[in-house]
């Protein structure tokens, strides 16, 4: 009924399902405008009383949208009725999607694009877009034939990809590529010398002594003044 | 400020939390754009990765508001952009000073969904695109408004203190510094097992040494 859907008009209006997002019902109004699009699209009639309800609250991460999409319509019929996963899998996507592409994903994209725009920062910036977003509009474009396929089952497809490990994966290839950016910063930049050396290494042996005790904010600040101080005092 | 200015901060507010979702507005990518509208990237550039890593320790979970980086970088590259920072010290007083009003300029995100809500309980519970293309346009609206006015805010400041906090010239320098402290927070921020994280990180930086 609903896999053959029209998948580009689907991704387009996704990207903008939370634009209403509200503390009342969240993404709701969203969710409710995209499941009016399906059914309207397809000519299924939903009476308006349960369309309604589908206004209501609702929350998960913005990439994983058409996904629970294609689940709601799979199990539109069943016994259990769609609802039930809907709010299964809203919360399950929404764990995922903030600890790996809020936590891990984004911080590798920039440190890829980083290494790339410290030679050209156009070329950096389009790296970051087209990294960040690839699998961003995959998921989007395709989440809803493999929800409407696998239905209440969606879960199957995600561990044949064992996902819960990439966050660690990409978390190890990150740090080693944090070490790599900071060096190229330093190198490239710079002239190499011990001063310069000693001084990076200093600096980041503060950071890491002051990520235990204080906010990043009030540390900032505090560094921004201490480097005010070393400027006056003669520079670095 | 030219009028790409203005549209880049409508698109980069929607981004942040209304629509889009793809990355325009972590503030690597709103530098390099100011950078590229303004013709001086390559400060803008090292700006962006500064401001990048001071935005990635602060996680997005949920409902939670994040601070406003993507208005740190937009003020800082665009002022730098202009020609408003000549030295290091009017850099280092800019970026105090909108890290302050990084925290007025995040609550007004807040004032959108307080919006949203409001028109969200007036139009009832069927959904329209109508609520949709409000809150897009509210948003843009934030940005446009919220934004330029750091600038400006920036701008008297820094006439302000013109004859003033003129000491130092290698901007760049300071910012890549400033940059390898900040790196210590995303370091730890990174969660794996502590030892081998280390050892990981200094073989990159091993690597990287020899290789560039």
């Amino acid at each position: 009924m609903a896999a053959d859907i029209n998948k580009f008009g689907l991704f387009l209006r996704s990207l903008f399902y939370t634009a209403n997002l509200n503390i009342e019902n969240m993404q709701g109004t969203g969710f409710g405008w995209l499941l009016k699009f399906i059914l309207d699209r397809k000519k299924v009639s939903l009476p308006e009383e349960k369309l309604n309800e589908e206004s209501g609250y609702f929350n998960t991460h913005p990439f994983f949208i058409t996904f629970i999409l294609g689940v709601w319509f799979k199990e539109l019929n069943t016994k259990e009725g769609p609802d039930y996963w809907k709010n299964a899998y809203s919360s399950a996507l929404a764990a995922l999607g903030d600890s790996f592409f809020n936590h891990t994903y984004k911080v590798f994209c920039f440190l890829v694009s980083g290494l790339i725009g410290i030679y050209n920062p156009v070329a950096g910036l389009i790296a970051y877009l087209i990294f960040y977003n690839l699998i961003h509009f995959l998921l989007l474009f395709f989440g809803f034939k493999i929800g409407f396929f696998y239905g209440k089952n969606l879960i199957t497809w995600f561990n044949r990809f064992k996902i819960n490990q990439w966050g660690q994966t990409v978390d190890i290839i990150s740090v080693f590529l944090l070490g790599f950016f900071l060096s190229a910063l330093m190198k490239i930049n710079f002239y190499s010398s011990y001063w310069n050396y000693f001084l990076g290494a200093f600096m980041l042996l503060f950071g890491l002594f002051f990520a235990r005790i204080l906010n990043v904010a009030i540390t900032l600040m505090i560094a921004l003044i201490c480097f005010g101080i070393i400027l006056f005092l003669g520079g670095l | 400020m030219t009028l790409s200015l203005f549209i880049l901060a409508g698109i980069v507010s929607v981004d942040r939390f209304i629509a889009l979702h793809m990355g325009i507005s972590r503030p690597f990518i709103v530098a390099i754009i100011v950078g590229l509208l303004t013709s001086n990237i390559t400060y803008a550039f090292y700006a962006g990765v500064m401001i990048e890593i001071f935005g990635l320790i602060d996680i997005q979970v949920g409902t939670r508001l994040t601070r406003e980086d993507s208005f740190l970088a937009y003020v800082v590259t665009v002022l730098i952009g202009m020609g408003y920072i000549i030295s290091v010290s009017k850099l280092l007083l800019l970026i105090l000073t909108m890290l302050v009003l990084m925290y007025p300029a995040g609550h007004t995100e807040e004032l959108v969904r307080k919006f949203n809500r409001v028109i969200f309980l007036k139009k009832g519970v069927k959904p329209s695109a109508f609520l949709l293309a409000s809150g897009v346009a509210v948003s843009f609206l934030r940005g446009v408004i919220v934004y330029p006015l750091g600038v400006y805010i920036g701008i008297a400041f820094l006439r302000y203190f013109n004859e003033m906090f003129n000491t130092g010239s290698n901007l760049k320098v300071y910012m890549i510094f400033l940059s390898v402290f900040l790196s210590g927070y995303l370091l730890r921020f990174l969660s794996f097992k502590s030892v081998y994280k280390y050892i990981v990180f200094l073989s990159g930086l091993f690597v990287g040494w020899l290789l560039i």
